[in-house]
């Protein structure tokens, strides 16, 4: 497969293809801020998934990295496929799809995450740190760094259970790109285990979501304010 | 020391959890899970011993790491939970909640409570921040299942109140752990290897000190959270007060204190990269601003877990000032405060969790005066409460003495006045509640329809295990004991 890509292609459009790909991983999170329907969101989270992988496994592939090419399987296995396929199950079985009101208008809350992105690639500086591995695009650390506030942004505008999981995640892949950006990869056994934690991290707030709609009738967090003091 | 032991002594508690699963009798269940914990802590009293023996182990090709800090972890762990699955025995028999426990529910609360030690004792036993961060996570995920044990809608809150916040946290411990692989691998360091504490721990002066200070704050935080730390504190009166009491005492005696056992780790390694001003420095304002904000909810608390709980997060900003004070003698507190804040809220735990059986409230304004009506936990509820609060034949009084001393040694003036004012409001306010508690007016309405009397052996027996030991404590350190906290304390000041 390494020669696959580097030979079918020149080194140049390779980089040109992972710069376009940064880009839609980015645009995709700000979509997703503005995202009304939870099985979209599902959706979007997979694409973004698929678009970080593409750009790690180009990065493999150009810096001759043949233990790229299993972990990329692995994580396409459990972040397109098995998290996605489980966290859709429980939307069906909450019968719950649309987010009708949320703290910040959607639009509103579109408009800043892009200037918060904005802001970011404002701040900071390209250079500053140094790659050991060469790694395509230039923008991939503010594109992280953007996803991880974004992420944490849909957490806490967000009203349902569900869209803070989904901006859990978004704050995941974000910490993903990091990765691939400053360091590529882990260490085998710790990229595996991380990977374990988030399959079991989709199962179990699955299944607390699955509770609270028991308990509660929704999935609004604001109904859960019984605990204080 | 072969992995094959140390394989066994981790698989103890699954086995545990799967033959509990197999059992159909509720009342034997219990029984043996609490032999098989017993075994644990026996096999990890032997372990200990080899530990002190060898000083460090490397086990399953590096995978596993060993030393005293460890050691210490290991022996809280499998005693809390080996006085837990005593206590457990009785309370799962007359629960609060649903007097007649179905025999599923209880093979289902078995497996979690061992499947939670276990990991649990994977996360002081890897040789690796990822594969702590990775155990961590996991403890998490496990313990929500115990939290939300009883899936009232409180509990199905706490919950997932607990959930949220801890894996946000962990997370952001996460780009920490990201920043200092890539500090390492920048300064060099074999890829491999680039997380393992024993190699971080003999290149962390080539690491570059800007890149760990970012690493450390984001570590501190992120399990920070998961310790219970003041500002990011807030899931943990939830939970603390809406698990079953064994699991309440699981989580504050010994989770929080597997994150702290985290930030400890690292915080070894960046002080050889930035020295110890700086790391210290912000370890203090958090340790200072929980034992400040457990003293304002402590003196205002209606609910007795809820009230525990926030002594959980006092008690944690102790042992993490303890750490911040950077003195071989503060230190040294710090880890035996450790430890007899584990055995001391065990014991508060139990005592409490029996009152709360024989009261059905957990409510302060109702239960007074009950040593007459349970004169054994009430007066374990009264000497404990003294004991929690700093009194001195207690061994509580003794750490805490030592972290203020080696405070003065390091002329850490103004902090330690701020946390002895601090410590004397929390005593105060504990010291109040649980003497109402004990020997305050009874009220008649409940004297009449509620029994003399104890609930069951099993819930006596617990109380007596972490009580001796705190009183023993207090006198006279076993020396295998002293050697452990002493070569623990040598590991974490090798730093300064």
């Amino acid at each position: 497969m390494i020669f696959l890509i580097t030979h079918l292609f020149p080194k140049e459009s390779i980089e040109l293809i992972s710069n376009y790909v940064v880009v839609i991983v980015l645009i995709i999170s700000i979509l997703m801020t503005g995202c009304r329907r939870l099985e979209t969101m599902v959706k979007l989270f997979a694409i973004q998934s698929f678009g970080i992988i593409t750009i790690m496994l180009f990065a493999g592939s150009l810096n001759n990295n043949p233990s790229t090419y299993l972990f990329c399987g692995i994580t396409f296995l459990g972040k397109c496929i098995l998290v996605p396929w489980i966290l859709s199950f429980v939307l069906k079985k909450i019968r719950i799809n649309r987010e009708v009101e949320t703290y910040i208008g959607l639009p509103a809350s579109m408009l800043l995450s892009c200037v918060l992105a904005a802001l970011i690639f404002e701040i900071i500086p390209s250079i500053g740190i140094e790659k050991e591995l060469q790694v395509l695009s230039s923008g991939l650390l503010k594109t992280s760094i953007s996803i991880i506030l974004i992420g944490l942004f849909i957490m806490m505008t967000r009203k349902k259970a569900f869209a803070q999981i989904m901006g859990l995640y978004v704050m995941e892949n974000g910490i993903f790109a990091l990765t691939v950006d400053t360091i590529f990869e882990m260490p085998q056994i710790v990229e595996m285990g991380v990977l374990l934690d988030i399959l079991l991290g989709a199962l179990v707030m699955g299944v607390w979501v699955y509770r609270i709609k028991q308990s509660f009738e929704t999935i609004n967090v604001e109904e859960l304010r019984k605990l204080k003091g | 020391m072969s992995n094959i032991q140390l394989l066994i002594f981790l698989s103890l508690p699954l086995i545990a959890g799967i033959i509990s699963l197999l059992l159909s009798n509720k009342y034997l269940i219990g029984r043996l899970h609490a032999i098989f914990m017993i075994s644990l802590f026996c096999f990890g009293l032997k372990i200990v011993n080899n530990i002190i023996a060898l000083g460090s182990i490397n086990l399953f090709n590096n995978t596993v790491y060993l030393d005293a800090l460890s050691g210490l972890m290991i022996i809280l762990i499998t005693l809390v939970s080996t006085c837990a699955s005593i206590y457990s025995i009785g309370y799962m028999l007359n629960d609060v909640e649903d007097k007649n426990a179905s025999l599923f529910k209880i093979k289902i609360y078995y497996l979690l409570f061992s499947i939670f030690i276990f990991t649990m004792l994977l996360t002081v036993t890897v040789n690796s921040i990822g594969l702590i961060w990775i155990a961590i996570e996991l403890t998490t995920l496990v313990s929500a299942f115990l939290v939300g044990f009883y899936n009232k809608e409180s509990s199905v809150e706490a919950s997932w109140k607990y959930i949220i916040l801890c894996t946000v946290g962990i997370s952001i411990a996460m780009i920490g752990i990201i920043i200092c692989y890539y500090a390492v691998t920048n300064a060099g360091g074999i890829r491999e290897l680039g997380l393992n504490w024993d190699y971080l721990l003999k290149t962390g002066n080539k690491l570059d000190p800007h890149l760990m200070k970012i690493a450390f704050i984001f570590i501190l935080i992120g399990f920070g959270t998961k310790a219970g730390l003041a500002p990011m504190h807030t899931w943990l009166p939830d939970a603390h007060s809406e698990a079953p009491t064994p699991v309440s005492a699981l989580l504050s005696g010994v989770l929080i204190k597997c994150a702290i056992y985290g930030i400890i780790r690292f915080t070894i390694i960046t002080n050889q990269s930035t020295g110890a001003i700086f790391t210290s420095k912000y370890i203090l304002i958090f340790g200072l601003i929980s034992i400040g904000l457990s003293a304002l909810f402590i003196l205002t608390q209606k609910h007795i877990k809820r009230l525990l709980a926030y002594s959980s997060l006092e008690h944690i900003g102790i042992i993490t000032c303890g750490i911040a004070f950077a003195n071989p003698l503060s230190i040294f507190g710090a880890l035996f405060h450790m430890f007899n804040h584990a055995m001391v809220k065990s014991l508060m735990f139990f005592s409490a969790g029996n009152l709360a059986l024989k009261f059905h409230t957990k409510d302060m304004e109702h239960l007074k005066g009950v040593i007459q009506i349970m004169p054994v936990s009430g007066l374990f509820l009264l000497f404990g409460g003294l004991a929690l609060s700093g009194m001195p034949p207690f061994s509580i009084f003794l750490s805490e003495f030592y972290i203020l001393s080696g405070a003065m040694d390091g002329n850490h003036f103004i902090s330690s006045i701020i946390f002895t004012l601090f410590l004397i409001i929390v005593f105060g306010g504990l010291s109040y509640h649980f003497l109402q508690i004990t020997l305050g007016q009874v009220e008649n309405n409940h004297t009449i329809t509620i029994s003399k009397g104890e609930i069951s052996r099993s819930t006596v027996i617990s109380l007596f295990i972490p009580f001796i030991l705190i009183s023993l404590f207090g006198i006279w350190i076993p020396s295998p004991l002293l050697k452990l906290l002493n070569e623990a304390t040598r590991i974490i000041s090798s730093g300064y």
